[in-house]
């Protein structure tokens, strides 16, 4: 039967050019075992967490510190979840700079409705460990919302149940955690490779001959090879990270500096330059950039081809973006201090 | 066609099951090598009944039945709990008194994480910063040292400023500490008496003279304020009702007048000095009854910002019948002293006795300048730190005083500083006094001849249109924002980087008793020995004047 399944939402014949690492580095495949070590993990959790403020991380000392396994599953989870939006970005990164969306408009949206709900996913289970970094980091994170122009304020309101981080945004994070996003994440990674099959399989510039290789067993077999090595490398780091665990959540004493979860940060201290540039602007543009790239872009080079000189302008913006965005990030992670003042991280 | 496939494909496929299973295996094998080593122990379990709640604990897994494992071996125990009755552990569990993570199974994590240590295990003599929680302050065995805390948190007037739930009449001008003990642990709060200004920066908190031992008595009291009492109702609590125990501050077997008792009760003497008791914290009030008036005296215990603005002093409630008693005793009785002081000095001041004049002007800066401008003459005198303005430094300011005219000096002295802690010495000194003391001044610490005065340059006239509020605005923001704030209150971003402080612009009794002409000078000329610099080559004549009136604009706005 998994067989049969397999065989459905994949192309009977693949190019051999599809197959080369060097065209997608797997980096799909990756996701999609993430997110299955996510749900399993995160059904484990699901048995021993309460969403409850005066439970919550009581209920993760007794996951980590006591239950069997408890703490190989929190670090595998935690370390997933971060692995997840590193991996969704580098394949962000991989379609953009093969020129893959060309023609694929469509599949290029749930990518990007797939790694909001990512991000989403990962500011709500931030939150649920309910210790002194989640709570500020929250909160701050919620407090970037209020620079989105007009819905801002009501955004905020709604994410957090009310003005502030408090129980009911506990109850709702959870609930978007781990009931919520879930199943909607479900859906569209179901049509994401729904629509992978329907736009004829990898964007791979195809050969001339049009010789192809039989999906089973050879590309099942990479696929597999590709998960199991991100289990096993997950697996591995999950004995030398811990999943971190902070002091309880105290609302009167924030950290100084309080900083948003990391792959926020980067918004963060742009920020800390100009609110309006950096809250709105930018984030805006990068947003209307991605969503409107395929539409943007009129090169005629077919698609998985790797820096094509058609498409140039488009692969240095992108590159501009991810690369100033790891930057600001880097910055704001480790190069900040009390007050938001530069200091060197060691 | 089918093409032959890559060859990468297989090996790379059973590498990685290789790898998978590898890691799985591992994760089996060593899955809880991060646990304690309990022996054959099963994992505690307990749940106990803590305010209400069902709390779960762990604790005794290695605690067995509270005692303190070997930490060489866990399983094994090195001493026993003490004998606690007629309190029993199966009730109050371990957390109930120890604080500590009870659900966390880690050595490190279930005796508290570092940080605000919260929760960090208490133990040994800590053990009775617990005590308060559940039981009302007072004299209770093994709780000495927290008893002694909650009196000197009393005796040093912590409660004017701080509220905390128990007491009914309690402060709002400083953190409310009622439940300070649930969200810091001991060291911080330990550590925030003895370095208030450590963290934050800008804590307005007097560093209280007290020892090592006081202080810790009082966090070991503050710790214990960890929420809701047991003897008493929230209602009560709330309403200030619940019966506390009161802490009598009057010197024992002194017969005291009706206002000098409330110096003592009112807590005026935790801060003040007064006489032979000194606070060390506030100015002298010995003789505050000949330096300041009725009106000034009732005002500024009405609302002391209003008066200096700025000000490290809480409004004190009083009802107003104590309030007259007190500042009749200060005006009327109090002087005694004074009159005596002022005639001896006077005695020492005829011409057969010049020689000696000096040596009473001594004696007098000692007595009356010294607590704020300091021994040393520098204005970093015992209580500067909690001034809301600087002492004007004498010591290494000569340019300041070449400067400043000897008439305003004088009147400086003689009227006080309006808007400042500088009271007016008119009624306790005469001329004759006074023109010694700022000779020795002048000799001692400014180490200039009195009579040297820079000459200054001609200020610009005060043009006929004045330039717009949107210039003055702007001229503002450029050149006087990062010190004296948007809004002029001396606390721009800069501020904490110069002492003395910028000045407040908000500070109406201050600017009221200044000229146009004072104003536009400072601006002009600067002010030596601050970070006030002189504008007189940067600005033209109009804008001058024109941020003369900003500075006008707020002190005159209301706050």
């Amino acid at each position: 039967m998994a067989r049969n399944f397999l065989s459905h939402i994949h192309a009977g014949k693949v190019s051999p050019q599809a197959l080369k690492p060097t065209i997608t580095f797997g980096l799909g495949v990756a996701c999609l075992t993430c997110m299955a070590i996510l749900v399993l993990t995160g059904i484990t959790l699901f048995l021993y967490y309460i969403p409850d403020q005066a439970k919550a991380y009581e209920r993760i000392l007794h996951i980590t510190t006591t239950l069997r396994f408890g703490r190989v599953v929190r670090n595998l989870h935690f370390l997933a979840a971060n692995a997840l939006i590193i991996l969704s970005v580098l394949h962000l990164a991989r379609v953009v700079l093969t020129g893959s969306y060309r023609k694929r408009w469509l599949n290029w949206t749930y990518g990007l409705v797939l790694l909001l709900l990512v991000m989403f996913a990962n500011f709500t289970g931030y939150l649920l460990p309910w210790n002194q970094i989640s709570y500020w980091a929250v909160k701050i994170g919620s407090a970037l919302l209020e620079y989105v122009p007009l819905i801002g304020l009501s955004l905020k309101s709604f994410l957090l149940g009310g003005d502030d981080v408090g129980h009911e945004t506990l109850l709702r994070s959870f609930v978007f955690h781990a009931g919520f996003i879930p199943p909607l994440m479900l859906v569209f990674v179901g049509l994401h490779l729904w629509r992978v099959r329907k736009d004829g399989g990898l964007a791979a510039a195809e050969f001339s001959d049009g010789v192809k290789v039989n999906a089973d067993p050879w590309l099942y077999r990479a696929e597999a090879g590709v998960a199991f090595s991100v289990l096993a490398v997950l697996l591995l780091l999950a004995f030398f990270i811990d999943a971190p665990i902070y002091e309880r959540a105290n609302p009167s004493h924030p950290p100084n500096p309080a900083k948003a979860p990391w792959y926020f940060v980067g918004v963060q201290e742009m920020i800390s330059y100009s609110a309006m540039l950096g809250g709105v602007v930018v984030p805006g543009l990068v947003l209307g950039y991605l969503l409107l790239l395929p539409k943007l872009d009129q090169s005629t080079t077919p698609g998985g081809k790797w820096f094509a000189s058609d498409r140039r302008v488009w692969s240095l913006i992108f590159l501009a973006i991810m690369v100033s965005q790891i930057v600001f990030i880097v910055i704001g992670v480790w190069f900040r201090g009390p007050n938001w003042q530069l200091v060197l991280p060691f | 066609m089918t093409a032959a496939p890559p060859k990468w494909i297989t090996p790379f496929f059973y590498c990685s099951v290789l790898a998978a299973l590898f890691a799985v295996t591992l994760v089996f094998l060593r899955h809880d090598t991060d646990r304690p080593d309990i022996g054959t122990h099963e994992v505690a379990d307990i749940t106990i009944n803590l305010d209400g709640q069902p709390v779960r604990e762990h604790c005794t897994t290695c605690h067995i039945d509270g005692a303190r494992p070997d930490p060489a071996h866990l399983s094994q125990t090195v001493k026993p709990h003490p004998d606690i009755a007629p309190h029993r552990i199966d009730q109050l569990g371990c957390t109930g008194c120890h604080l500590g993570e009870g659900m966390a199974l880690d050595i490190e994590i279930s005796h508290g994480l570092p940080g605000l240590e919260a929760r960090k295990v208490l133990s040994g003599k800590e053990m009775q910063a617990s005590c308060f929680r559940r039981h009302q302050p007072g004299p209770l065995p093994g709780a000495e040292k927290a008893w002694k805390g909650y009196q000197q948190f009393f005796a040093k007037a912590c409660n004017t400023c701080h509220a905390i739930s128990r007491v009914g009449q309690s402060g709002f001008y400083g953190p409310d500490l009622s439940r300070i003990g649930a969200v810091v642990g001991l060291d911080q709060i330990h550590l925030a008496i003895r370095e208030p200004r450590k963290e934050p920066v800008n804590s307005k908190m007097p560093r209280f003279p007290l020892s090592k031992n006081h202080s810790r008595q009082i966090s070991y009291f503050l710790k214990s304020l960890a929420g809701d009492s047991f003897y008493a109702t929230p209602m009560q609590m709330q309403t200030g009702m619940a019966e506390t125990t009161e802490i009598d501050l009057r010197p024992q077997g002194v017969e005291l007048s009706d206002g000098e008792s409330a110096l003592y009760q009112k807590q005026c003497l935790a801060c003040h000095q007064f006489g032979q008791v000194d606070g060390r914290i506030g100015p002298d009030l010995t003789y505050i009854g000949s330096q300041r008036d009725a009106d000034y005296l009732y005002a500024f215990l009405d609302n002391p910002t209003r008066l200096i603005p700025g000000v490290a002093m809480p409004r004190i409630p009083m009802a107003s019948a104590a309030e007259k008693k007190l500042v009749q005793f200060l005006l009327n009785d109090a002087v005694g002293p004074v009159a005596e002081h002022t005639q001896t000095s006077a005695d020492v001041m005829t011409p057969q006795k010049q020689e000696s004049s000096s040596m009473g002007a001594k004696q007098l800066y000692m007595r009356l300048c010294q607590r704020c401008h300091a021994a040393e003459g520098d204005g970093r005198g015992p209580i500067q730190p909690n001034l809301a303005n600087f002492p004007r430094a004498f010591a290494g300011n000569a340019d300041f005083f070449r400067s400043a005219s000897d008439k305003r000096l004088q009147e400086s002295v003689r009227n006080g500083i309006p808007g400042t802690s500088m009271p007016s010495y008119n009624k306790l000194l005469n001329q004759q006094q006074i023109d010694p003391l700022l000779n020795l001044v002048f000799t001692a610490f400014i180490n200039l001849d009195r009579h040297d005065k820079a000459i200054l340059s001609a200020l610009p006239d005060s043009p006929e249109t004045p330039v717009s509020q949107n210039r003055s605005n702007e001229l503002y923001v450029e050149n006087c924002q990062r010190c004296h704030g948007s809004f002029g209150t001396g606390t721009g971003p800069e501020y904490l980087e110069h002492q003395p402080r910028p000045r407040n612009l908000r500070n109406k009794p201050y600017f009221n008793a200044l000229s146009d002409r004072r104003i536009a000078r400072v601006i002009h000329d600067g002010i030596p020995g601050t970070a006030m610099p002189a504008f007189r080559d940067h600005l033209d004549g109009p804008d001058f004047w024109g941020l003369v009136e900003k500075v006008r604009e707020f002190s005159r706005s209301q706050d």
